[in-house]
């Protein structure tokens, strides 16, 4: 669990007035109470115009009612008020700004003073090769192709590869792989399915979730008998036909609600849902037939080095005392447990010996027991050919000449 | 609570990501000392009217209460004038504090999704994060436009410049999570330096950030008047370069006597160049027959290497003295050398100096906003490709082709791809340098079966292949052959051996 965020937002809240209803940042009250002073003020002004225009009628003798003791003692309370509000303002915005600056200094030390505890700029990481940067920026190319194409709102062909290029430099081999993906994408978010449902196979999971879709599309607007006539005409008996149990979770709730003409609460937010499902099954398949990675490369790398920072971070503390630089090695000193999704590539085999990892120079060979060692461990245990060996992981003695070189290849 | 993929927990996310909330508390800190001062100072002036006003008052009399009644006119426009200035000041605190507010959500987001235990809704999570990295990068690098520019769609409210980055911000719903503004800026101030070798961006930032730089001790605004001042004298214009000498310059005499005394030297010795040049036309036209590299005719403008300058420079210095040897290069070096502070000259007349500046702003205004230098993105680029890269990332497998090209086609797209992102067309060229990760257990597959070519495949996507294969027609497999993507030679089923990998 967090402790940070809580006192981020207890902190954060104090930076608001707590007392009024509507919730207001502390320096508001200053311009707020400016303008109370503002309209005292003109209240003031007010009366002591009156009081000019009153005590000119009483000097010509028109108000003969005027009683210049009262007249007096009005001018006396329109200056003291007017003296006194000054002040009160004057005081009042003194103290709110002052009150306000301290919420901040204090902001400062509750929170920020303690996240702050890495400074980016000395953490020691291997730069990229300084001819990095046009690979990186292909890297982006790729990444906001999959991922922004869909957030345009330009639908033409022509138009989306121009304006990937002209805003982001994405060359059309690039954009092009995905401006279908794009159009379709967009379609399904303006609520149209129709051009998703033309691109997907017959009979498939997203052919379903795409009819499911249309359905709740259907049911949110509230057009009971259309929604009935889609589900009795429209769609394909295929679609369903081999999809039972979703039928059943997914189907069958909102026909029974459509049947007693009830609403779904949250028919908005599942609609919602919904979409996003399409969405991503959709992306999935188009990436896999197009031959394009579903996750950008760049994705999976930042995630990957999200991941390695704790490692990296608390091998850096470690070591800091003992000044050893490891950006010269050519191996992390430092074991980064990735996620499985993240870890199967490539095969990695560690020679159980040796404990490194099998290399081109250093292949992997196999036992006639059918245990697997480098070629160095080999050389070693056989000094060199010269002698037989026990497995170490069996009791079978084997030679040199009796193993083979193996080479693991991930489909 | 664990983590589900390994990633660090909430706590370690907010302190790499300090920034996101350091700035714009900078930016409000910076909001709330204007209006201290506004209000310090406007009370002031009210104080007087006031003071103004009651004088009026005190002799109370009709005609003097009609000027007090004026006076408090003005009081009360001061007073409007006043609140409209702490409006515009609150509405800015406002939308900072709605920075900050997003970026408690950001992270709030990232322990719901980690609480609620769903993978698919913490890779979204981390899609967003990889998002703002990207925009970050690109707000750091790519061209400033202003917005006279904008392409259709793009146009916005009240902002005066934009890049891809904020462009991309805007498309994915990130923009209060990344201070556009301050990365923005630096950026067009940094471009001005390097690309149109332009000042005026910077100066006048330095003009609004003198405190700052006085309490740093920094020598930004020295560094940045000295190269106004070199540039004019480049450009002849010496008139304007004493003028910049005395009105900027000579406040840092103290601090920077050695810097400035070369400065000077720089101006004299140039007018010197230029007297001569005046005096010995003709000999300049022999010269310059002699030697194609001399920059002709007015010369200094146009001096962009040591070499041009020296060149410049010699020919001229030996003038008054026309019996000396052209040819010999080496006299002339020496001659130079010890004559004239010849080296530290050509420093400053140095194209390099706007990098160097440039640095030298970057660090400044880096720093004031607790921004770090390297930029986030390399940095987890780095050390992401260094946890995924494995040896056989740069191993180049050979594959057999067969004679059938369809086949060979569809293995070698379908089949023998790596989805690995460093062997990626992008990713490998940068990977190349970098560091292995360190494992200390394999990471193989399930069912590991070796064909008598010492091959080791998982059999049953070995077996898979071959129906697949059959199915698309690209060979014909008999019930219990398979083919090996590699050789692409058949074996049977029988020929499996299981191999017992650790
Ligand atoms: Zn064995
Ligand atoms: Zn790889």
């Amino acid at each position: 669990m967090s402790k940070l965020l809580p006192i981020i937002e207890t902190e954060f809240s104090k930076i608001y007035s707590e007392s009024s209803s509507s919730q207001d940042a502390l320096i508001r009250k200053c311009p707020l109470e400016t303008h109370d002073f503002k309209a005292q003020l003109k209240k003031l002004k007010a009366h002591l115009n009156k009081h000019i225009q009153e005590s000119e009628a009483h000097m010509r003798g028109e108000d003969k009612e005027g009683d210049v003791k009262k007249l007096r003692r009005r001018r006396e309370l329109v200056v003291e008020k007017v003296n006194k509000c000054h002040k009160q303002w004057d005081l009042s915005i003194k103290k709110q700004i002052k009150q306000t600056s301290q919420q901040h200094a204090r902001f400062k030390k509750m929170v920020l003073n303690k996240l702050y505890e890495f400074d980016l700029d000395q953490i020691c990481i291997n730069r990229l090769p300084q001819d990095s940067k046009k690979y990186v920026d292909k890297a982006i190319s790729f990444h906001i192709s999959r991922y922004n194409i869909g957030n345009l709102d330009i639908r033409d062909r022509g138009s989306m590869m121009d304006y990937l290029r002209n805003v982001y430099g994405v060359s059309e081999d690039i954009s092009s792989k995905f401006v279908e993906m794009g159009q379709i994408v967009q379609d399904m978010k303006n609520g149209n399915p129709n051009t998703c449902l033309d691109w997907c196979k017959q009979g498939s999971l997203l052919q379903f979730e795409l009819h499911t879709l249309n359905l709740m599309q259907l049911f949110e607007k509230g057009d009971t008998l259309k929604t009935y006539r889609f589900l009795t005409n429209d769609v394909t008996v295929n679609s369903f036909k081999h999809r039972h149990k979703q039928v059943i979770t997914e189907i069958s709730p909102i026909l029974t609600r459509l049947i007693l003409g009830k609403p779904i609460m949250n028919i908005k937010e599942l609609t919602q849902k919904q979409l996003e499902k399409c969405i991503s099954l959709f992306t999935q398949e188009y990436c896999s037939q197009n031959n394009v990675s579903f996750n950008s490369p760049l994705f999976l790398i930042i995630l990957s080095g999200v991941i390695a920072f704790q490692f990296f971070i608390k091998y850096t503390s470690i070591r800091a005392s003992a000044h050893v630089d490891w950006t010269t090695e050519n191996e992390l000193p430092f074991d980064v447990q990735l996620p499985d999704f993240l870890s199967y590539f490539n095969p990695i085999f560690i020679c159980p010996v040796l404990k490194e990892e099998t290399t081109e120079e250093n292949p992997p060979y196999a036992l006639p027991c059918h245990h697997i060692l480098s070629k160095k461990s080999l050389d070693r245990l056989s000094k060199n050919g010269t002698s037989t060996f026990k497995c170490p992981y069996c009791p079978v003695n084997a030679s040199k000449s009796k193993t083979r070189k193996v080479n693991f290849v991930m489909l | 609570m664990g983590s589900l993929m390994n990633e660090p927990d909430t706590d370690f996310h907010l302190k790499l990501n300090e920034q996101l909330f350091h700035i714009p508390h900078e930016l409000v800190r910076k909001n709330v000392k204007q209006v201290q001062k506004l209000i310090d100072r406007e009370t002031a002036v009210l104080q007087k009217l006031f003071t103004e006003m009651n004088k009026l008052l005190e002799s109370n009399t009709l005609e003097q209460d009609k000027l007090a009644l004026v006076k408090l006119n003005d009081i009360i426009k001061h007073v409007d004038h006043i609140e409209k200035r702490l409006n515009k000041r609150g509405e800015e605190e406002l939308k900072l504090l709605n920075r900050i507010d997003s970026r408690i959500k950001f992270f709030k987001e990232l322990e719901e999704s980690k609480a609620s235990r769903d993978v698919s809704r913490l890779t979204e999570w981390y899609q967003k994060f990889t998002n703002l990295l990207v925009g970050d990068y690109l707000m750091r690098n790519s061209t400033v436009r202003s917005n006279s520019s904008v392409p259709e769609n793009i146009s916005n409210e009240d902002e005066k410049y934009w890049n891809p980055g904020v462009v991309f911000l805007r498309q994915q719903n990130l923009k209060t999570l990344l201070d556009y503004d301050i990365l923005l800026s630096a950026n067009r101030i940094s471009k001005a330096l390097t690309e149109s070798h332009d000042l005026g961006p910077l100066l006048s930032w330095i003009g609004e950030n003198k405190s700052f730089l006085k309490r740093n001790y920094s020598f930004l605004e020295f560094e940045a008047r000295l190269q106004e001042y070199v540039e004019l004298i480049k450009t002849a214009n010496f008139i304007d370069a004493i003028a910049c000498f005395r009105n900027y310059l000579l406040q840092f005499m103290e601090s920077n006597f050695a810097d400035l005394k070369l400065a000077s030297g720089l101006l004299v010795f140039i007018k010197s160049c230029e007297y001569n040049q005046i005096m010995s036309q003709s000999k300049i036209s022999y010269d310059q027959e002699r030697n194609n590299n001399i920059p002709n005719g007015k010369s200094e403008a146009c001096f962009t290497t040591r070499d041009q300058i020296y060149k410049h420079f010699f020919h001229k210095k030996v003038l008054p003295k026309p019996s000396l040897p052209y040819s010999s290069n080496d006299f002339n070096l020496n001659y130079c050398n010890k004559n004239l502070d010849f080296e530290r000259y050509t420093d400053l007349l140095d194209e390099k100096r706007w990098s160097t500046l440039n640095d030298l702003f970057t660090k400044e205004y880096y720093s004031m906003y607790g921004i770090s230098h390297q930029e986030p993105l390399l940095m987890y680029l780095s050390l992401g490709i260094s946890a995924l890269k494995t040896k056989e990332c740069v191993n180049h497998r050979v594959v057999i082709s067969s004679d059938n090209e369809k086949l060979d086609s569809f293995i070698d797209e379908n089949v023998l791809t790596s989805n690995c992102p460093v062997c990626s067309e992008e990713f490998a060229p940068i990977a190349k340098n970098l560091p292995y990760a360190h494992h200390t257990e394999s990471k193989l597959f399930e069912n590991p079966v070796m064909l008598p070519n010492g091959n080791i495949y998982d059999a049953k996507k070995l077996k898979l292949l071959a129906t697949t294969l059959n199915r698309k027609n690209l060979c014909s497999l008999d019930d219990g052959k398979v083919m090996d993507p590699i050789d692409k030679n058949i074996y049977s089923e029988s020929e499996f051996i299981t191999m017992y990998p650790t």
